[in-house]
């Protein structure tokens, strides 16, 4: 009877059913000896802390079974981490302000807007790739500080200063651009989606240095504790003499950065500039982070874990892509993945904060 | 006879979290208008077993049954169905809705088509209100209302829905004691309407004044249960089996406090008016007053957390920026707030927590940092792993923790609001004891407790504040409980 119980409770965990696992958990507690007992526990922390590790494994296998001869080359893995490289950078920029809770909704619109600049500075004045590299960062930046400026210090909710700020960037894009197209862009501009580290495309290179950067200012500064504490308890961490506004613009800043850099990257692959190139990220941008979250034991936004969330939806895209599936399933597929993460998510908040 | 048999009863209910036992074999009986306190260091089982009766929290063995049937478990409506409404510690109220809509909320009349009946609302609210004695005008949005009158809103609210049974949870821990008065009186009211009420609450002498009968909790059981409860049999019962409960402060180590540390020098900002303070190294300095007399205002205008608008704040010499939370930190101010979400990052460990002030320069020196916090937890005598969430811990533990976040960044003014406000009676001769320790190395410590005892007890002097102005300063012979009281609530009186 016991050893059936026992048997019976990691099957349970496979199945994924929380609420199943829980009971199977209460019903062992009076009889299982304690060391059991802990085994399972852990089995489940640490199935429900990198869940999002598993399915991204889980989705690998998947398609290396149903497309073994082109799904797992090397070529297609190279592809895929040059293909997300984009959205990797929007992806942890909008981590940083997810950090410290708020949203930054403009980052789609920033990217078009630093790629007009950038391109457009090359295309017609014929300014040097470093400097319409620079100039494109810069957009960005100043993107970023506007959003900031009028979160910290204006005090306007981010999640409409952000629009209004994106939506005002946008305009004046296509005002400027008169929405059309630029090409003309120096053949060393575009070897930045072209060139490889060795085997590894540098756009992937640069996310990953980006992931890595991101990382360091958020978990090993002294900044990037005072930005979560600001996301925990805004009123706690100014009582505590964190200096919140302050914080708060640079995050939106670092951002913008990160908006300015993925224009860079966006438009060193497609060559030119065309209107509206940035908006289709934003949502992927939040989705890969809202994923990110269950990696962990925090449930707290973090860096590593919207990289991976990325990596997976890419992962998944282009699996789907692969077999020749509409485009609408991929959008299915990752809808379904976010809300099941999201869903997770919550569950597993209820359950730290004891029901 | 009928009237006097329990209608409630709570039947050896356990409940087992992971591996710990919260709640052990717990049973309870309520009669009609019955008043029974709930009592028990934090940790004790209170809360748990509240949250068992109100449905929010499923029995892991045992029963609820009203009128004999067996409520199911973790079914908060149907808890509420059965009469059981629960006035929680945390005030939950619309504020921006008015009084009548905050007492009906959920349970609005409708007329045809389901839309709201707004006269027949009205009308109703107002009759709980005035069947409970009440005062407040029923159009008033709650927000505009004082802290109290928003806790009796919440009672309105409970009575409303019919309750049988009104469960209180620490309904005096953010209360100036005037107010508490009417809380008694209003719970008082209750039982002579019929309506049982259980009393949870760590000020013992409410219990005493309150309660029928008391039932007290230790790691988990049901240790006691008496009759009409003195607080001094209350106290012993609790400190049996805690060590050092009771500790008192000797009073002969006064001794010379240092040079000035806090000068306001006719500060006035919205509820403050032309303040002369100061505060000296080493001596623990009590503010007492009625809730927006000034007391808690000189605090909150200290750490920077309120502007002021005239005169000037300085830390050593230094003159503090009106509203400047950084630059009172970086000057070496620390403030704990009575509310204690105010202090503490719930979702971060005990370890952020605690160096959060403390920490300089670019990076954080982990290492560091870790043998720091524990040396002082160890200090507070907190009892808590480093990288747990400080939500984790008991009110206590966690009110030791954010101390520490002072320690650690060495303020030289700590600003003390209710310290012990809802800490179990065991653990507040601890921070009695912190905050002495503090006195002793040497830091100006502002107090401010809306328990006077506290502050005769601790204070080596005790500012009186009324209507935002100095009233009376007590210290040596003349710094008694009575005197302060007096001092607190008569104006223009001086010792």
């Amino acid at each position: 009877m016991e050893v059936q119980r026992i048997a019976f409770a990691p099957l349970l965990i496979a199945l994924g059913g929380e609420r199943l696992s829980r009971v199977a958990e209460e019903t062992e507690l009076a009889v299982r000896p304690r060391t059991t007992r802990r085994s399972l526990v852990s089995l489940r922390g640490v199935a429900e802390r990198w869940s999002l590790l598993l399915a991204f494994l889980g989705a690998i296998v998947f398609f290396a079974v149903a497309r073994t001869d082109t799904f797992l080359t090397l070529d297609n893995a190279r592809a895929i981490l040059d293909d997300t490289s984009v959205l990797v950078v929007l992806a942890v920029g909008v981590t940083a302000v997810l950090v410290i809770g708020e949203f930054d909704l403009s980052v789609g619109f920033v990217v078009g807007f630093a790629a007009a600049a950038g391109v457009g500075a090359m295309a017609f004045n014929g300014w040097p790739v470093w400097a319409a590299v620079a100039l494109s960062l810069a957009v960005g930046g100043m993107a970023g500080l506007a959003n900031g400026v009028a979160v910290a210090y204006v005090r306007i909710p981010s999640f409409v200063a952000t629009l209004a700020i994106g939506s005002i960037a946008a305009a004046v894009e296509l005002a400027i651009t008169r929405t059309s197209i630029f090409e003309g862009i120096p053949p060393s501009y575009l070897d930045i989606a072209l060139k490889r580290v060795g085997t590894i495309p540098l756009r992937a290179i640069i996310a990953a240095v980006v992931v890595l950067l991101f990382l360091l200012i958020l978990r090993g500064t002294v900044f990037g504790r005072h930005a979560s504490s600001i996301g925990d308890n805004p009123a706690a961490a100014t009582l505590a003499g964190v200096p919140v506004a302050r914080v708060r613009v640079v995050v939106f800043v670092l951002a913008g950065l990160a908006a300015g850099l993925a224009a860079v990257l966006v438009t060193s692959s497609a060559g030119s500039y065309y209107p509206n190139l940035g908006t289709g990220y934003l949502l992927p941008a939040y989705a890969a982070a809202f994923l990110g979250l269950s990696l962990g034991s925090g449930l707290r936004f973090n860096v590593l874990g919207s990289y991976l969330g990325v990596l997976l939806l890419g992962t998944v895209t282009t699996g789907l892509t692969m077999m020749n599936q509409p485009s609408w399933v991929a959008a299915l597929v990752q809808g379904i993945v976010l809300i099941a993460a999201v869903a997770g998510i919550a569950i597993r908040r209820r359950d730290v904060l004891g029901r | 006879m009928a009237a006097e048999t329990a209608w409630l009863r709570a039947e050896h209910v356990t409940k087992t979290y992971g591996g710990v036992r919260a709640l052990q074999d717990a049973s309870l009986q309520l009669r009609p208008a019955e008043i029974r306190g709930l009592v028990g260091a934090n940790g004790a089982g209170k809360s748990t077993f509240v949250k068992i009766l109100t449905g929010l929290v499923a029995a892991s063995e045992g029963d609820v049954l009203v009128d004999g049937r067996a409520l199911p478990r973790g079914r908060p409506a149907e808890s509420l169905r059965a009469g059981i409404a629960a006035v929680p510690q945390e005030l939950m109220v619309a504020p921006t809705m008015t009084v009548a809509e905050n007492v009906l909320l959920g349970h609005e009349p409708r007329g045809r088509l389901g839309l709201l009946e707004r006269r027949k609302l009205r009308s109703r609210a107002e009759q709980v209100l005035r069947s409970l004695g009440l005062d407040i005008p029923a159009d008033e949005p709650v927000g505009r209302l004082s802290l109290i009158e928003q806790r009796l809103v919440m009672i309105a609210r409970a009575l409303s829905r019919k309750a049988r049974l009104v469960i209180f949870d620490e309904p005096t821990a953010t209360v100036a004691p005037r107010e508490v008065d009417l809380l008694v009186r209003t719970v008082r009211g209750l039982g002579e309407r019929g309506v049982s009420v259980l009393y949870v609450s760590h000020r013992l002498d409410e219990i005493e004044q309150v309660c029928d009968s008391v039932t007290v909790l230790r790691d988990g059981r049901v240790v006691a249960e008496l009759g009409r409860a003195t607080r001094r049999a209350l106290v012993e019962i609790l400190a049996s089996g805690t060590e050092g409960a009771g500790r008192r402060r000797d009073v002969d180590e006064a001794r010379e406090p240092g040079e000035t540390v806090l000068r306001l020098h006719r500060v006035t900002g919205e509820r403050l008016h032309e303040i002369d303070l100061e505060a000296r190294a080493g001596e623990v300095l009590g503010l007492a007053g009625l809730a927006g007399s000034g007391a808690r205002e000189v605090l909150l205008t200290v750490c920077g957390a309120a502007p002021f608008t005239g005169g000037d704040v300085a830390i050593a010499g230094r003159r503090l920026a009106s509203g400047d939370p950084v630059g009172a930190v970086a000057a070496g101010v620390g403030f704990l707030p009575g509310d204690r979400s105010l202090a503490a990052f719930p979702s971060h460990s005990v370890r952020h927590n605690v160096s959060l002030a403390a920490l300089e320069g670019l990076f954080v020196r982990r290492g560091a940092e870790r043998s720091e916090v524990a040396r002082l937890l160890d200090l507070v005598a907190a009892r808590a792993d480093m990288e747990a969430p400080i939500s984790s811990l008991s009110g206590g533990n966690q009110q030791k923790t954010l101390l520490a976040r002072w320690l650690a960044s060495g303020s030289r003014v700590l600003l003390l609001d209710d310290p012990t406000a809802g800490v179990d009676v065991a653990t507040r001769p601890e921070i009695h004891q912190q905050i002495l320790r503090l006195r002793s190395a040497g830091a100006a410590v502002l107090l401010v407790s809306s328990d006077i005892e506290e502050l005769v007890e601790l204070a080596d002097r005790v500012i009186t504040f009324d209507r935002g102005a100095v009233s009376a300063e007590l210290t040596g012979a003349a710094l008694t409980t009575p005197r302060v009281l007096a001092a607190m609530t008569e104006k223009g009186v001086s010792a």
